[in-house]
């Protein structure tokens, strides 16, 4: 018989509360836990310098102790401080799934942590006019209520699964859809890809806009593209009057972005 | 180049207050256009914008950040082209990645201290050493920290005082390791079973020679 396969996590639970690193960086009291033997990383919140009430999953940083895998990452997203260097706890979790040393449902996983972190505050219109005129004096106003993003855009196995259209961009001859997954309404939205969509002659081919970030939107990516054969059908009946019905497809020799209409296969 | 003179001050500050409303519409569509491009979350334009601001702020009050020349001033059309150009910048930055060796010299101490108590047997010497040595070249204020780590399930120092006891204690269990043998000089990925071969080499050297071993662990891993 065969014995079932060890979870190796990543595991996410609350502990109790150090004192903060440094000025900019916070102890949200949240340690995540993988691998066998078990290994451990507490988790801070890195504050942005242009907005620190601002929070948000980018900003969850974990110390370069505790960070012993090969990861690549956006230095934007690093504090350096006195006690070393605080590296995107995304990127971190991605390197963990492509290692394997990490083999929870990443679904699982995401929506564990979504519980323990504090609620998403996102940089609004309204904070961008309060700094223009009060040129970055004024106290951060009250957050906002976050709309849930529109359903029923996606074919249906993507939106079971949670995935959702965040944002519709049209451009000459295509649309690009912010594409997220949230794990319940309400929930923080955790980004997934720009999926550029063009209409041709014989359906719909699109891409991925590249690179975009180092992080658990590549692992996501990847769970989206095996619940839909290509870019041509994800959308559902209503997804593709809400987002190409406007849309005038290009001449062929107009358009010489390398759109498919079957997903890429990665080889791992 | 740029001057931080209080004319310019005053100027890029009135430009920044007489921005309208459809003119940051138009600054933060282009951040999202920007976004798009890169395959950036999008939702992040409002984000990219302030830190524009921000930015062109922390210039003209000299603390760093971007400094507007004289030509980015003279009309609100030269000021928003500035900002589109450091807005630009900025998500460029954001796009770049970089690569982290992520293999530290300290997990070998680490994965030791939290190995099985059977497995520690084997390092017992190294671990006596270690500690001792430790405990001898510490200041008083490190000692619960030390005695902490000596107890950590998982190895890892753990932070019972401050933060920066945690990283002096690092560096100086570093620099001892060094010096048995236990990490290499240089930091640089590991491959597992050579480790444990390299330690248990070095603990039997250390143990049998009473002295600090000639950096076995980092020949065994060349």
């Amino acid at each position: 018989m065969q014995a079932a396969p060890t979870e190796l996590g990543p595991f996410f639970a609350h502990v109790k509360h150090q004192s903060h690193p440094s000025p900019k960086l916070l102890d949200l009291g949240i340690q995540m836990r993988w691998g066998a033997p078990r290994h451990s990383a507490r988790l801070f919140r890195n504050l942005r310098d242009h907005a620190p009430y601002a929070f948000g999953f980018e900003d969850v940083v974990i110390h370069e102790e505790d960070a012993i895998e090969d990861f690549d990452y956006q230095p934007s997203c690093v504090r350096r401080t006195a006690v070393g260097t605080f590296y995107p706890l995304s990127a971190f979790i991605a390197a963990l799934y492509e290692r394997r040393k990490a083999n929870r449902n990443i679904f699982t996983a995401l929506a564990e942590l979504d519980r323990l972190l504090p609620a998403e505050r996102p940089v609004t219109t309204r904070d961008i006019v309060n700094f223009c005129q009060s040129l970055g004096e004024a106290k951060p106003l009250p957050p906002e209520r976050q709309a849930d993003p529109p359903t029923d855009l996606l074919a249906r196995d993507l939106e079971t699964r949670g995935f959702r259209i965040t944002r519709r961009i049209a451009q000459k001859g295509g649309v690009v859809l912010d594409i997220g997954w949230l794990p319940k309404p309400g929930a923080r939205v955790f980004f997934t890809g720009i999926l550029e969509l063009r209409p041709t002659g014989s359906g719909i081919a699109g891409q991925w806009m590249p690179p975009g970030p180092c992080g658990v939107n590549r692992l996501l990516r990847r769970e989206f593209e095996q619940l839909c054969k290509g870019p041509g059908a994800c959308l559902s009946p209503a997804g593709r009057r809400h987002c190409l019905a406007d849309v005038e497809p290009l001449p062929r020799d107009g358009n010489k972005a390398k759109h498919i209409d079957v997903w890429p296969v990665i080889h791992h | 180049m740029a001057c931080h003179s209080p004319l310019i001050h005053a100027r890029c500050e009135n430009l920044l207050r007489s921005l309208t409303d459809d003119e940051r519409a138009q600054l933060t569509s282009f951040a999202q256009r920007r976004l798009v491009h890169f395959g950036l979350p999008s939702n992040r334009d409002e984000d990219l914008y302030q830190q524009a601001l921000y930015v062109v702020l922390k210039g003209i009050a000299g603390q760093g950040g971007r400094n507007p020349g004289p030509e980015d001033l003279q009309t609100k059309d030269t000021f928003r082209n500035y900002i589109r150009g450091v807005i630009n910048s900025i998500v460029e930055g954001w796009a770049r990645t970089h690569h982290r060796n992520g293999h530290c010299s300290l997990d070998v101490i680490q994965d030791i201290v939290a190995a099985p108590e059977a497995a520690q047997i084997e390092y017992h010497e190294l671990l006596a050493l270690l500690f001792a040595r430790l405990r001898q070249r510490a200041p008083a204020r490190l000692l619960p920290t030390i005695e902490a780590w000596e107890q950590s399930p998982d190895g890892r120092i753990p932070c019972v005082t401050s933060r920066k006891h945690v990283c002096a204690v690092r560096r100086l269990a570093r620099q001892i390791a060094q010096e048995l043998g236990v990490v290499p000089e240089t930091q640089r990925p590991l491959a597992a079973s050579l480790m444990d071969q390299a330690l248990n080499q070095t603990a039997g050297e250390a143990a049998a020679a009473g002295a600090p071993a000639a950096n076995s662990y980092a020949s065994s891993c060349r």
